[in-house]
């Protein structure tokens, strides 16, 4: 089953994903070709029509491809079932959407649990790691609040702690930003290198060349081909003065690494950002940022069986 | 954790082999379902009032029918489930039957042979019991007051086979009815029309058509049944009524009926039987001649009555099974749009991994709940609907004699039926839920 490098997160080999319209073919997806490795942040751009949505999909196990291969976490899931595709997506799969997409009726805590209910996690333990999630994103003091008492930062928060509540292997953001003013899609994006910087993967479909900045490396999608995958060291702020936190964020602080370009230390990114955006989630953002290493404190398998 | 911490992890327990059962998710669907039942207090409420009426009015109309045919029984009873009456056979005249005891082909004579054959040791291994009776039709007379009513000659057999009671004084004796002589005993509804200031009219003195009695004693109230009232009877001795009451002339004396106690409930047919073959020997009858005489079997009248009010129960409950039918359709009309209203969060919870089974059982789940919280709340309403028929003007609806009488077989079906409507009618929204496209439910608007 295993094809490439056993560290390969996700692998594509000349996927085509065709669809009937009538006596029409359309060609989604016509081979696609895609290595990407754990750790890495990765934006996939494209027009509308270009096929990223489908890639998307595919990339999520919520669609299967015409042909080709996908291995995922060495796994095939190309060919698995909609019940099997449902546990991959369950166990290795964060989804964050556009539309943020939480249950209105419910708290963001219960938000946040609903992917452990499907993974058979039970009262106590499941409420622990998703207020664990809801810490790591910054919302520690906003658990019982319904979507309709958030801002809409602090719902794709929410929706981002959701993503990450299960410990999957790959988050899948789709225009996560589309519904956010600029200064508040830079503290998305902020929040998602730092996860990254955690050792996340993080793959983000977006239209923006200023979002898909924040990625090191970018896939171009045109007519359901790849037409370019380089990897960016910073370029970002040659598109200039719309985000001045981020402005600030890479002129006070180098990047280390040369992985981790426009980063800077997350203290640094938290102080900077304060200011401008919502002093209290914000701050907790800081507090959480001075150790990253234990923002998720979420136990492994083994003390979960022990629990 | 590494990529290769986490690939081990993975192929160790393999991601495919889910140890999530729908059970370990039980607590968490129902929580989901009730959260979603509750998010729309007024539909559901109206959903809820389909199927509450259902079950109400199906308890309710099984109740009201077993209340009616048990007060048939219960009346039944009071003549005697052991009783076989005999009654003189049809006479035909030019070509119209007459109604049956309208000959004389039934004698006193008749009577002492079945007497004689009964139990023990005759012909009659069956029959416990003969009393014949002869009823008059007469003018009963006590002081200013007077009533057109029957008087029954009677042996005293007719207590025991007739199953009465006696309240004051004493019954009809055998010393009676050898001397022919002119005593009465009065049934409940004589009493009051005669003596209707005196509870215990014993030791006064009533005509019966113009012939004096002494009454001896009075009779416990049997009700009425089938349009004879058992009360509205004077009771004197057999002779007394045929030779000074009828002033009948030719022997043996005709009599109106001869009552059979059979020795068990469910011997009455063969004691029918041994009575016929006996009869048809003492009245001549040739092979091809029909009977004389008519059986009036306690058992099948009250079978007869059973089954009209069985039939009336049937289609009491069928009406209303044809509302729980409704309500069915109600719940999954609510269900379908339900459904139809959280295609996106159906395709977030796919996303996050629901699968089929979790999303079927969430929705189906949600309408079991609905039907079975309609049922429990139906099943309350019957109780206070046949409380308010038994106790609030019971004298105008006639409820007072017939309470309606609820039974646990029918509480237990219909709630049951109402689980099973929720089940029925939830699958087909459900399963249009769980196989909804998880990428279409998203984009949905």
């Amino acid at each position: 089953m295993m094809v490439g490098q056993p560290h390969a997160l996700l692998e594509m080999h000349q996927i085509t994903k065709v669809y009937s319209m009538g006596d029409q073919q359309v060609h989604a997806l016509r081979g696609v070709d895609m290595h990407i490795d754990s750790g890495e942040f990765v934006a996939i751009m494209g027009a509308s029509g270009s096929g990223k949505s489908t890639l998307m999909n595919i990339l999520g196990c919520l669609d299967r491809p015409s042909s080709g291969q996908y291995y995922l976490d060495g796994q095939d899931v190309a060919t698995l079932t909609d019940d099997e595709q449902a546990i991959v997506r369950n166990r290795t799969i964060g989804f964050v959407f556009q539309s943020f997409n939480l249950l209105r009726r419910t708290t963001a805590l219960k938000n946040v649990e609903l992917p452990l209910i499907y993974s058979g996690v039970r009262g106590e333990e499941r409420a622990a790691r998703a207020r664990a999630a809801l810490e790591t994103v910054g919302l520690g003091s906003r658990l019982d609040h319904h979507p309709s008492q958030l801002s809409g930062g602090q719902q794709q928060r929410v929706a981002v702690a959701r993503a990450l509540v299960s410990q999957p292997s790959l988050i899948l953001a789709d225009e996560p930003t589309g519904n956010l003013d600029s200064q508040v899609s830079g503290e998305i994006m902020s929040l998602f290198q730092s996860l990254n910087r955690r050792g996340l993967t993080v793959v983000l479909v977006t239209h923006e060349t200023d979002i898909a900045d924040y990625a090191h490396r970018v896939i171009r999608m045109r007519d359901g081909r790849v037409i370019a995958d380089s990897p960016q060291d910073g370029e970002w702020h040659d598109h200039g003065q719309a985000r001045p936190a981020q402005v600030v964020i890479a002129t006070s602080v180098p990047a280390p690494t040369s992985h981790d370009a426009h980063g800077g230390s997350p203290i640094a990114v938290a102080t900077q950002l304060v200011p401008q955006a919502n002093p209290n989630s914000q701050v907790t953002v800081a507090g959480e940022m001075a150790a990253p290493q234990e923002m998720l404190p979420l136990p492994t398998d083994s003390e979960r069986g022990a629990t | 954790m590494s990529a290769e911490a986490r690939h081990l992890l993975i192929t160790e327990h393999g991601p495919l082999v889910r140890r999530v059962t729908v059970l370990t998710t039980a607590g968490s669907t129902l929580g989901i379902a009730a959260s979603g039942i509750l998010a729309n207090k007024a539909r559901t409420t109206l959903t809820l009032l389909g199927m509450i009426i259902g079950v109400a009015s199906v308890i309710v109309a099984v109740a009201i029918g077993n209340g009616s045919s048990a007060k048939v029984i219960n009346s039944l009873n009071a003549l005697g489930t052991n009783l076989v009456e005999v009654q003189p056979g049809a006479t035909f005249s030019g070509g119209v039957r007459g109604r049956a005891g309208s000959a004389s082909t039934l004698t006193a004579a008749d009577a002492q042979a079945l007497a004689d054959q009964a139990y023990p040791g005759g012909s009659l291994p069956d029959v416990q019991l003969v009393a014949p009776e002869d009823s008059v039709n007469t003018q009963a007379v006590a002081g200013s007051n007077n009533t057109g009513t029957s008087a029954d000659g009677v042996t005293p057999e007719y207590l025991t086979v007739r199953d009465a009671q006696v309240a004051t004084g004493r019954f009809i004796t055998e010393q009676d009815v050898i001397n022919e002589t002119q005593v009465a005993v009065l049934g409940a509804t004589a009493v009051t029309n005669l003596f209707p200031d005196s509870s215990d009219p014993t030791g006064s003195t009533i005509t019966l058509s113009g012939i004096p009695f002494q009454v001896v004693g009075t009779m416990v109230s049997k009700g009425g049944s089938g349009g004879v009232n058992q009360d509205d009877t004077i009771y004197i001795p057999l002779s007394t009524a045929e030779f000074v009451l009828s002033h009948t002339a030719g022997t043996p004396a005709p009599v109106t009926a001869i009552d059979l106690e059979a020795t068990r409930s469910d011997t009455t047919t063969q004691a029918s039987n041994e009575v016929e073959t006996l009869l048809r020997g003492l009245h001549h009858l040739a092979a091809s001649a029909s009977d004389d005489f008519t059986f009036l079997n306690q058992t099948s009248i009250q079978q007869t009555a059973a089954d009209v009010s069985g039939t009336l129960t049937t289609l009491l409950a069928g009406v209303s099974a044809c509302a729980l039918l409704v309500s069915g359709i109600g719940i999954m009309n609510i269900m379908l749009v339900t459904v139809t209203e959280r295609t996106r969060e159906i395709g977030l919870r796919k996303a996050v991994g629901a699968r089929k089974v979790d999303i079927l059982s969430q929705f189906l789940v949600e309408s079991i709940l609905i039907s079975g919280l309609g049922g429990a709340i139906g099943v309350a309403l019957s109780f206070i609907v046949a409380w308010v028929l038994t106790n609030v003007n019971a004298a105008a609806t006639g409820f007072a004699t017939s309470p309606p009488l609820i039974t646990a077989d029918s509480v237990f079906l219909a709630f049951g039926v109402s689980l099973v409507i929720g089940l029925f009618f939830g699958s087909y929204p459900a399963s249009r839920a769980a196989a909804l496209d998880p990428i279409q439910a998203l984009r949905y608007e």
